[in-house]
């Protein structure tokens, strides 16, 4: 059975191809744009999603994230870390610094003295107090008062103080709202009985999110928002008074 | 610029299959076309495009020969064992989400009781540790009685008068043990429980009189045993060596209109044991 | 060319309009998710037993009674002393705790402006009673030194999760009149241990 007599289909829409060379670049531009456009629709987005993505490299879309320059506070300025307003004074030192304290022999506690008010309306009751301000470059800070590993001097700002309400030296934790408190924030320092002369105050912002732990919102995310350095005064130590004799 | 027909549908070549074609069974074979490009003439001698069921063998896959459409099974048939599993699935699904039961309320309180009668022996075991490693506690306990009192066993073993809170009885639970005298049975707690479920445990802080009463509810003054380390810096305590059998009281405050029910013995949640009780005096 | 592009989007038509149509919902949804209250904060609140001063109210955890209300600059009790910057509000109790752990480990006082004062550097000496035993016993919350529009004072079993359970609700009276007198009171109220049995 040979060919003749079979009818021979021709493909309808050759029109397009052509012999001539000079028609043959635009004729190949046609034909590749027509072949796009048939491709489904999730295949267009999904390649346009990857050129758009690709073409934010020469504008920066690649770079890594500044990281904001810390400001410098002055002492007794008003800084909104987001709980709280403080303000930060002066900073102390002392072996014993009221009858609350039990002596250290072979440190001091540093204390940075300031005051705090609620930004809330509800008592601040989840740390925040003693998230907002940190030490930065001291060494042998304790990390917390509840683990008295000493802190490397790169790492300072990882150790947490302790709220104590000034005027009669009791620990605070938590933060009423409507009231401006005088604070002292107290970190113990060991390894060297001579305290720095002066040192870095850094105030942390915190941000009010969802916890991905808990279905609340909380201040979270502590992050350096100012700093500012203070000298050391060094102050007596508390003297039991003797009994009377 | 090819042109294509209007109702071309660039998502035609992605197939789509629904839910009720997996219940249908299989269709046969499409009925081939006399497509234009077929040969003519003489193509007819060589195969005939379409396909008619053979009357002695099966037409198509699926399709048993001769027969009526395939009755559709119910939906009971059809989902029996899904039915039969769907229960198991549950208790499955629950258990394996129980995890918390498992974590924090089992073990917080006493959940593993072993019951007893009063007068009746029983034998306690349970598995512990502390800085010394893993011990076995063994201990066989009788409770015997309870009854209120007005006296409280002090410090040194010795019955005193008692001054307790107004509103509140001193209930006397008696109990003996008997154990080896290698077991250390420090630790251990009495707990009455009342008729309504109010729960009053052995302690001394609301005991004016006598000022420091009996240490531990089911050892004797004198006669602790060997003491458990608890940390690692724990000094040694001065030996008490204890007998093999002994009886001692509990002192128990209870409110003054609570009536006693039942009482229990335990060192560490979730074992414990509980003894059906009421007064006898 | 342009009946090209008409036909280029008929043919998608069905996608694209269901694409449409799914954004369109997802905002939509995600509108009125926001706006409707949230049912499980509102299910789980906790429940609330109003009693005034002298009467009893009724906890889960025991009978509360609040037999006196006073305020100061200081309060002592047998281990520290405090002072505040505002003044501390002290309500002597009547507690019977129903079951071994009932205690009263939280008082705060609010406002109906939205504001709460919790414990914080206050004190309940409300714990570790016999169950069916009264005890007499104090808490004291500090707030600021001036009248507060719709006081109560909040008496609950313990500030961990407030979901679920009751607490007694104590309607005070903190006007100009009362701030000033306890703002300028500076003898310490004294706050000892609790005292349990009749």
């Amino acid at each position: 059975m040979t060919g003749r007599g079979v009818p021979y289909a021709v493909p309808v829409g050759n029109a397009g191809e052509s012999t001539s060379g000079a028609a043959a670049a635009p004729g190949r531009v046609r034909r590749a744009f027509s072949d796009l456009a048939k491709r489904p629709l999730r295949q267009l987005a999904t390649w346009a999603a990857g050129v758009a993505l690709l073409l934010t490299a020469p504008f920066g879309g690649w770079a890594d994230a500044a990281k904001p320059a810390l400001a410098t506070a002055e002492a007794k300025q008003v800084i909104h870390t987001g709980p709280l307003d403080i303000t930060i004074e002066r900073i102390s030192s002392s072996t014993r610094p009221s009858k609350a304290f039990t002596a250290l022999e072979d440190g001091q506690y540093l204390m940075v003295f300031g005051t705090v008010k609620s930004t809330q309306p509800t008592t601040l009751d989840n740390g925040e107090l003693a998230e907002v301000v940190r030490l930065v470059g001291v060494d042998g800070l304790q990390k917390s008062n509840l683990d008295s590993r000493p802190v490397p001097v790169g790492e300072s700002t990882t150790a947490k103080p302790l709220g104590y309400y000034v005027v009669d030296s009791t620990m605070m934790f938590e933060v009423p709202p409507l009231m401006t408190f005088e604070v002292a924030w107290v970190w113990q320092r060991t390894g060297s009985v001579t305290p720095p002369a002066s040192v870095q105050v850094e105030i942390e912002k915190l941000t009010f999110r969802e916890s991905s732990l808990e279905d609340s919102f909380e201040w979270l995310d502590p992050a350096p928002m100012a700093h500012l350095r203070l000298p050391v005064t060094v102050k007596d130590p508390y003297v039991d008074p003797k009994p009377a004799s | 610029m090819t042109e294509h027909p209007g109702d071309y549908d660039p998502e035609a070549d992605i197939p789509t299959r629904r839910r009720s074609d997996l219940h249908r069974p299989p269709q046969p074979a499409p009925v081939a076309p006399a497509a234009p490009m077929a040969p003519a003439a003489g193509a007819a001698a060589i195969s005939s495009p379409t396909i008619e069921p053979d009357p002695n063998a099966g037409g198509g896959p699926g399709i048993p020969p001769n027969e009526p459409a395939p009755r559709d099974r119910g939906w009971w048939e059809r989902n029996k064992w899904g039915l039969i599993l769907l229960p198991v699935a549950i208790i499955v699904a629950v258990a394996a989400s129980s995890w918390a039961m498992v974590t924090f309320w089992y073990g917080d309180g006493p959940h593993d009781v072993t019951a007893a009668k009063v007068g009746e022996s029983v034998d306690f075991r349970q598995e512990w540790q502390d800085v010394n490693g893993k011990h076995t506690r063994e201990v066989t306990v009788t409770v015997t009685g309870i009854a209120p009192t007005t006296v409280v066993e002090n410090y040194d073993g010795e019955d005193e008068e008692a001054v307790t809170p107004g509103g509140t009885t001193l209930w006397r639970v008696s109990m003996d043990l008997s154990a080896d005298p290698e077991q250390i049975l420090v630790g251990c707690h009495v707990d009455v429980i009342d008729t309504e479920g109010r729960e009053f445990s052995f302690e001394s802080i609301h005991i004016k009189k006598p000022l420091v009463a009996k240490v531990s509810p089911c050892l004797n003054a004198g006669e602790r045993g060997p003491d458990w380390k608890l940390t690692e810096g724990q000094k040694p305590s001065e030996p008490e060596p204890r007998p093999e059998k002994w009886s001692t009281v509990a002192d128990v405050l209870m409110a003054e209109d609570s009536v006693p029910a039942r009482v229990r013995i335990w060192w560490e949640t979730p074992k414990a044991i509980e003894v059906p009780i009421s007064p006898t005096s | 060319m342009s009946s090209g592009w008409r036909n280029w989007f008929a043919g998608r038509g069905r996608s694209l309009g269901a694409g449409a149509l799914v954004l369109a919902a997802l905002a939509v949804g995600r509108v009125v998710t926001d706006q409707l209250p949230d049912a499980k904060a509102v299910g789980s609140a906790p429940i609330e037993r109003v009693a005034q001063i002298g009467e009893v109210a009724h906890l889960r955890v025991g009978d509360v009674k609040v037999v006196k209300v006073q305020g100061g600059k200081v309060w002592s009790g047998i281990v520290e002393a405090k002072t505040t910057p505002g003044m501390w509000v002290v309500a002597d109790i009547e507690f019977t705790p129903r079951r071994d752990e009932g205690a009263i480990s939280l008082a705060t006082i609010r406002d109906d402006a939205g504001h709460e004062w919790s414990l914080g550097r206050g004190i309940s000496t409300c714990k570790l009673g016999i169950p069916g035993v009264p005890m007499t016993c104090q808490v004291a919350v500090e707030v600021p030194a001036k009248a507060m529009s719709g006081a109560e004072l909040v008496l609950r079993w313990n500030p961990y999760d407030r979901r679920w359970d009751d607490q007694a609700v104590i309607p005070l009276t903190i006007d100009d009149e009362s701030a000033a007198t306890w703002a300028k009171n500076e003898e310490p109220i004294k706050i000892p241990l609790a005292k349990v049995g009749r």
